[in-house]
């Protein structure tokens, strides 16, 4: 009973105590989860097969891998570009792919939030509370 | 009249503008009171101290308040403090009742601001000599019993909420343990990165803003329900100061606890509101509707996070020790200034202490001033279009992850991987509100365990036999557990009868 | 909607003149100006409440006029400072400011051997924080350092455990204690010392209070609060000895060396300087001039007081000659590091 309610402690092994307790929980919560997903779809019988599809119907392609592409692209255009340059365009391609349309007023939409916002974000941020900027 | 002797027009005008600024860094996902206030901390040098006082304490109140704002209407956390506000705050923008939301978060911010300055003008060196009893044993507890709250804002499946919170706390378990330096559960060719972890603020807005931005994207960013209804939907929407009324005890009872939790140095500032509101929950004579737009909760975690404002400047007053991380870096101005903040502070600086005072009355009553009334104009934000708004919210985010930590890229790098990750949570039922709770209150839960061990040369009886606060403690720790196991049965129990 | 889109582009247009204007009035007439608009000086800190922020602060702020730029000092912590300085710009844009535990880190293992001091330029060296210290709770039954061993050898049944963070400053000299008191007194003492290793300096004072450690590390700066007269007997501290080689001015402090603490036969002493490190093959012309910016700058008396205020002192070592001096120091710390007991076997 007694080396159940010590632990072991070496300075330098203080970083796995914790993580190691941390773990078995996660294991032991994840097979309940598991245990009790089967169990339901045994007591239900297997005529009913859960349906999952990860994505919701008529899900809009464009505007979800566009904008999650964009997004990874956004901080390689960072280190390369510099913050107004990368910015700017990040900006102005995400609000025209939001909208939807390439018109004339969308286009125009898009220039001013893109420039508008990358200027005040630079100008407040940068310049007047000096902060530093990617 | 004695303000004026005290604080000079210079000071006041100083605080008015900390006050200012300080919300809207709030405001802004990605942007943090800590931050505001690092960023004019070379400034204050510059400054009498006095007037950076005022300065300062204007960005620390008025940085915190500012979270509630995008919190309750775009459902995005602007401060990590705030994360509990939008649990009601949101669903109250969403049945129209976004501008109500608004001013009951005011006056809930206001309230639990001068409460914990009062706590703090009265009582300060005698808590601070509490505080210091409190050792790593029972902030441990105080830790697990915040936790508690995983269990009571699960929604559905109580095992999924505590696999979610469990998930959080492993996660922020990357990184280095602090005592030896040793890196554990990094990724391999990582090391570099995630030396010190993922740090907080891109992961909670990642997890809210962007995720919640590809969830929207993924529906074509059609205008939301909430966008085409007004922001006071009728009579019932119309904020009156009565909403307070039955709200006396739970206004007092969070911002205390606020306070308190605040004081104890090391226990960060979002456990104030965490347990704020698991406490309102438990105590509510509907707690079913809580999570719906309640403005019970949205009470809670209001004056549970402006009373830590009052509360953390305990312990840095009256021994030097900061009792969060704003306040540690508050106490930087106090030493470029020369001015050695311990024990013997209040006596020996009479008039910066009474300055103190008066600057946080002042701060709060201007930022209740100032938010009150160009609520209005603020509540609008919801009637922007989402395809410029979620462009900006981006830029910003992107700004302050990079900011937050003096510039690093791999916290951009963060905002975007959780922003996946919390897409990805969505879709296959992991809770993020629990997950980020755990993900935020992990590494103290840890740094108090083995803290607690070293003490007791490895031996876990300790966290049972140190005193009758630990008892205390416990008791409440099962009495939550217990609570919100019930909870959740009976309202199981509600919804197969409904479904019937 | 047209209306409020030419309101922001007049706006952003008169906001981005006075930015420019605000650019060009800056730049100074000083002979050191250099070109860069912008000098980042990143730390080996995070916390802008530590004597590193604090230095670097007051520094930067003199050098500015100086070099005629801007200097904004980035706390960004020893690794991610590191890691920036590699990858910097060899124009001076980023510079690196730290102390000894820039090296110290690297022979204890905390940080990785590509950041050696070999690998950088290092600048020139600008101030010591001398009140690094040791303390002990205001009842202690002892008031030096070398008094506590005296008191571990008189009281064989009693242990002492230090409170000390890995891997810097506050274990080479707790190392120096350690390895003084076996030499002074046989193991039969040192064993019955300890660490309690923790990392800030509210954790350490926290550990004294919980009565977790016994002595801790610390310093003037951060401690004499707690050392004054009408503080409550629960949380009053002593100051045992500071590490510094000299008595700082105003406190009654013995050194370790005036306490007779000597390792290998020599006076144990240990300064906390603060130096400048710059990318390996960073432009000359930048280092030349930022070395002699410090050295007007250490030369100011507004300086000088600034450092006083917060107990520091300017101790200024040219480029040329603090990397010999340095990787001298090093050289002897080694040697107390090959000595040194492994935190496994004494911490608890």
């Amino acid at each position: 009973m007694e080396d159940l309610l010590t632990v072991e402690l070496t300075f330098s092994e203080y970083h796995i105590i914790f993580p190691r307790i941390i773990i078995t929980i996660l294991l032991i919560l994840g097979a309940m989860i598991v245990f009790r997903y089967f169990y339901k779809r045994v007591k239900q019988g297997s005529s009913k097969k859960r349906e999952f599809s990860f994505f919701m119907a008529n899900y809009d392609k464009s505007k979800l891998f566009g904008s999650a592409i964009l997004l990874f692209l956004y901080p390689f255009m960072m280190e390369l570009l510099g913050f107004l340059i990368s910015t700017i365009l990040f900006m102005f391609v995400i609000t025209l792919l939001f909208i939807g349309k390439v018109q004339k007023k969308a286009l125009f939409t898009s220039l001013t939030n893109a420039l508008a916002t990358t200027f005040v974000v630079w100008y407040v941020f940068g310049q007047v509370f000096d902060i530093t900027l990617p | 009249m004695e303000l004026i002797g005290i604080l000079s027009p210079m000071s006041i005008m100083l605080c008015f503008l900390g006050v200012l600024i300080g919300i809207i860094f709030g405001s802004i996902p990605g942007m943090t009171a800590t931050m505001a206030i690092a960023i004019f901390l070379p400034i204050t040098y510059a400054l009498d101290m006095i007037d950076s006082i005022g300065l300062l304490i204007g960005l620390y109140v008025g940085g915190i308040s500012g979270g509630l704002v995008p919190a309750i209407l775009l459902n995005i956390p602007g401060t990590p403090s705030s994360l509990c506000t939008t649990f009601d705050g949101y669903p109250m923008t969403q049945n129209g009742q976004g501008e109500k939301a608004l001013k009951v978060g005011i006056t809930a911010s206001v309230i639990g601001g001068l409460l914990s300055l009062t706590i703090l003008y009265f009582f300060a060196p005698l808590l601070a000599s509490v505080a210091i009893d409190f050792s790593s044993v029972e902030k441990f507890l105080i830790i697990i019993f915040a936790l508690t709250i995983i269990a009571s804002i699960s929604k559905g499946s109580l095992l999924v909420g505590m696999f979610s919170g469990i998930l959080g706390v492993f996660i922020s378990l990357i990184g280095t343990f602090a005592d030896n330096n040793e890196m554990r559960l990094i990724p391999p060719g990582l090391e570099d990165q995630l030396v010190y972890g993922f740090s907080l603020l891109p992961v909670l807005i990642g997890l809210f803003a962007i995720g919640q931005m590809l969830i929207e994207a993924e529906e074509g960013m059609k205008p939301a329900t909430h966008q085409n209804i007004e922001l006071n939907k009728g009579e019932k929407s119309k904020f009156k100061f009565r909403v307070f009324k039955n709200q006396i005890v739970n206004l007092c009872r969070s911002s205390v606890l606020g306070t308190f939790i605040g004081i104890l140095p090391g226990v960060g500032g979002s456990a104030a509101s965490i347990t704020a509101y698991s406490q309102a929950k438990s105590f509510s004579k509907k707690p079913g509707n809580f999570g719906k737009g309640e403005p019970e909760g949205l009470i809670a975690s209001e004056s549970a996070n402006n009373g830590l404002t009052g509360g953390a400047l305990i312990p840095l007053l009256s021994l030097g020790i900061p009792g969060d991380s704003t306040t540690a870096i508050l106490i930087g101005a106090f030493l470029l200034q020369g001015i050695e903040v311990g024990p013997l502070f209040i006596p020996t600086n009479p008039d910066l202490w009474s300055g103190i005072i008066f600057a946080l009355i002042l701060a709060n009553i201007v930022m209740f001033a100032l938010m009150f009334f160009s609520i209005r104009y603020f509540a609008k934000i919801v009637y922007i279009p989402k395809y410029i708004i979620f462009p900006i919210i981006i830029v910003m985010c992107a700004v302050g992850s990079y900011a937050i930590n003096n510039g690093v890229m791999f916290d951009v790098w963060t905002l975007l991987l959780f922003g996946l990750a919390g897409y990805i949570f969505m879709k296959i039922g992991i809770q993020i509100p629990p997950f980020l709770i755990g993900f935020i209150l992990g590494a103290q839960c840890e740094k108090y365990f083995i803290d607690s061990l070293k003490g007791s040369g490895g031996d876990l009886t300790i966290f049972f036999t140190n005193g009758p606060v630990a008892i205390g403690l416990w008791v409440l720790i099962i009495a939550a557990l217990a609570y919100a196991i019930f909870d959740n049965l009976r309202s199981k129990k509600n919804e197969t009868r409904e479904a019937a | 909607m047209k209306n409020i889109a030419w309101m922001t582009f007049i706006v952003m247009t008169v906001l981005l003149l006075s930015a420019c204007g605000s650019k060009s009035a800056s730049g100074g007439d000083s002979e050191n100006s250099i070109d860069q608009s912008r000098v980042r000086v990143v730390i080996g800190s995070s916390s802008t409440g530590g004597d590193t922020y604090q230095n670097a602060e007051a520094v930067s702020r003199y050098l500015e006029d100086g070099l005629g730029t801007n200097m904004k000092v980035d706390a960004i912590g020893a690794v991610k400072a590191f890691d920036e300085l590699s990858t910097a710009k060899d124009d001076g844009s980023t510079v690196m400011f730290f102390h000894d535990m820039a090296y110290l880190g690297v022979e204890y293992g905390s940080f990785k051997e590509e950041n050696k001091l070999e690998n950088w330029t290092i600048g020139p060296v600008v101030a010591i924080n001398p009140g690094n210290a040791f303390l002990t709770s205001g009842d202690a039954p002892y008031d030096t350092l070398a008094e506590s061993a005296e008191w571990l050898n008189e009281n064989p049944e009693e242990t002492i455990t230090v409170a000390i963070q890995a891997g810097g400053v506050s274990e080479i000299v707790f190392d120096g204690y350690y390895l003084w008191a076996k030499e002074e007194f046989g193991t039969g003492v040192s064993d019955r010392i300890n660490v309690y290793v923790t990392g800030s300096q509210e954790d350490k004072n926290q550990a004294l209070w919980d009565g977790n450690a016994d002595i801790i590390h610390g310093s003037i700066g951060s401690n004499s609060e707690y050392t004054k007269k009408g503080v409550e007997d629960k949380i009053k501290m002593k100051f045992l000895g500071v590490t510094a080689s000299e008595r700082v001015e105003g406190y009654d402090i013995p050194t370790m060396a005036e306490q007779g603490i000597t390792v290998n036969g020599k006076e144990f002493t240990f300064d906390k300087e603060f130096f400048f490190l710059m990318p390996k093959e960073v432009d000359e012309e930048f280092a030349t001039k930022l070395d002699q910016a410090v050295q007007e700058v250490v030369d100011m008396e507004n300086y000088q007081e600034d450092l006083q205020k917060n107990a520091y002192i300017t101790n200024y070592i040219p480029a040329k000659e603090s990397t010999d001096y340095l990787l001298e120091k090093r050289e002897e710390v080694n040697q107390i590091i090959e000595e040194a007991p492994d935190l496994d076997k004494i911490a608890q």
